[in-house]
């Protein structure tokens, strides 16, 4: 039993609207110790218009979570006690209202941690799912959003969002609830417990223990967890003071594995003076999101003003920032392009759907070598948006944007693919995609900037398997979808 | 300067080029299925050598674990 179906006992029903003079911050502040993060919640749950709350007290009876956290909490630190924990909902209805699906918005769990001789809780915001307030026709895009449904005293209700966590910094840290976001987007049941990823990372809390005093989570530790639930996933490492240096831009892959519909989790060391040769200490957030700005200066005034010297422009080009929880700070958040520089940048587990041989910015290399030796095979056509794709081809001005594709989902969007005069793909040609697909494969996707931050339309597709160690192209007639005609 | 403007030239002098001898275009696959044939295709040395190198370093890295998160 998870606290979002345990049983609550309600503890109060508040309006919260602006008009009634309702305020967050004096809320949090008189109930929840001023906690920031709570803060950032309820401002989520303001931009989403709510007007009422519920609050609930979780038992330990009455969820087996709650009891299993609080057991590893007393063998961690012999003084602890108790611990008092709080569900709030948030719903766009008044409370003289019975509140309907459309109303619910997300939930909170708070729970406050009880130790013998301390006048205070540490407190901690154990998990909430608040949907995100910005969408795809806002140019953001979150691919790996899930469902939960909360058992609450005034009815069931569901929410789609990311899962966030904070650490107690005891029995978690932030690695742990940077996995668990992580974890949440892609397994079946949409969470995981502390105390299999500790079981799986072999943290007991006697002989093995994490959080204050002992730090946090290695490396090592997060692969047995992610290994132990049998994720595939890529691994990407900077560490200068170990002289290995990443030869490439971190950011680039991040955005392949996002843009895939997976997550990652991304560690960076701290600012610390004292940090010496060893370094800062060190901190991890997950990453599961993106914003894209369609009108963005910078792909074509970087090669033009500040010497790129790419062959194409990747489409990771127009990202403007990548959306991230912080468990310092809430979820939610947006990271700027490039503000998390390699200098900082240490590691990066970006999950994935299969075993692959080569990675999104490899797959993107091969893709535009054979877009390069299709173009110098057949310069011309007679054809004029084959023509065209030569013409950017050859001058360097293709947009390349890669993702590890699904054959349902991509035999999905053949169907639906038409042409400018209305054709759609033959049904002998899409029969060939049938029979000869592999479940998953790289796409990459060709473009112009004028395509592709306008209609997203395309000169095609360069398709190529995932599993095969050598670069190769899937079958010898390449799939050309023009923005007029389909071509393979 | 020189580059950028270079470039822009370049590519809208082949697009203008291209609007002087070619028109329309077909919904029929078939006009070019199957027209460069799978042999020919080969992956540039410098992409083989992008590909082989970044591989390398991930190869380097997959059992480092440094640092505490």
């Amino acid at each position: 039993m998870n606290f979002r179906q345990a049983i609550g006992r309600q503890v109060q029903r508040l309006d919260t609207g602006i008009e009634r003079d309702f305020s967050n911050f004096l809320f949090v502040d008189q109930h929840y110790g001023s906690n920031p993060v709570l803060r950032r919640i309820f401002s989520l749950a303001r931009k989403h218009e709510y007007h009422s709350l519920l609050t609930e007290e979780i038992r330990d009876a009455d969820c087996a979570l709650l009891a299993a956290e609080n057991t590893a909490l007393a063998v961690r630190q012999s003084d602890f006690q108790r611990s008092e924990v709080h569900r709030i909902s948030f719903f766009r209805s008044t409370t003289s209202q019975v509140p309907a699906q459309s109303d619910f918005i997300g939930y909170v769990i708070f729970k406050r941690d009880f130790f013998t001789g301390q006048p205070q809780p540490r407190v901690h915001v154990f998990e909430s799912v608040m949907p995100p307030f910005r969408k795809a026709v806002d140019n953001n895009f979150i691919h790996c959003q899930r469902d939960y449904e909360i058992n609450t005293s005034l009815g069931k209700f569901s929410v789609t969002g990311v899962l966030y966590a904070q650490q107690n910094g005891l029995t978690t840290v932030c690695a742990h609830v940077g996995l668990r976001t992580v974890l949440a987007c892609v397994l079946p049941e949409g969470d995981i417990t502390y105390e299999r990823m500790n079981a799986l990372a072999g943290i007991d809390h006697k002989n093995r223990r994490v959080g204050s005093g002992v730090g946090g989570l290695e490396p090592a530790a997060m692969e047995s967890i992610l290994n132990g639930l049998n994720l595939p996933f890529d691994k990407v490492v900077h560490e200068p003071s170990q002289q290995l240096n990443l030869p490439t831009e971190y950011q680039r892959d991040l955005y392949g594995c996002i843009e895939s519909g997976f997550p990652a989790l991304v560690g960076f060391e701290l600012d610390d003076p004292a940090g010496g040769a060893t370094g800062g200490p060190r901190h991890a957030i997950p990453v599961f999101g993106h914003t894209f700005n369609e009108d963005t200066w910078m792909p074509q005034a970087q090669r033009a003003y500040f010497g790129g010297t790419q062959s194409y422009f990747p489409s990771e080009n127009w990202l403007s920032t990548f959306i991230v929880h912080d468990d310092n700070f809430g979820p939610y958040f947006c990271l700027p392009r490039h503000f998390l520089k390699r200098d900082k940048f240490r590691l990066q587990y970006e999950l994935k759907s299969c075993p692959t041989t080569f990675n999104a910015m490899q797959a993107e290399a091969i893709g535009f070598a054979f877009c390069n030796a299709i173009v110098n095979n057949r310069p011309r056509t007679g054809n004029d948006w084959y023509d065209r794709f030569a013409v950017f081809t050859r001058r360097g001005w293709l947009v390349l944007r890669t993702i590890l594709a699904k054959k349902d989902i991509y035999l999905k969007h053949l169907e639906e693919m038409r042409a400018w005069d209305g054709a759609s793909l033959e049904a002998d040609m899409l029969q060939k995609f049938r029979d000869y697909l592999p479940p998953k494969f790289w796409m990459v996707e060709a473009s112009v900037p004028e395509l592709f931050n306008s209609s997203r339309r395309k000169f095609g597709e360069v398709l190529l398997p995932c599993d095969r160690p050598l670069p190769s192209a899937l079958n010898d007639s390449m799939l050309l979808a023009t923005p007029h005609d389909c071509r393979a | 300067m020189a580059n950028i403007n270079e470039s822009i030239e370049q590519l809208t002098a082949s697009l203008q080029e291209l609007t002087a001898r070619t028109y329309g275009h077909t919904s029929n696959c078939d006009a070019v299925a199957g027209k460069v044939p799978a042999n020919e295709l080969q992956v540039s040395k410098e992409v083989e050598t992008f590909v082989t190198e970044t591989r390398a370093y991930s190869d380097k890295t997959r059992k480092v674990s440094v640092g505490r998160y």
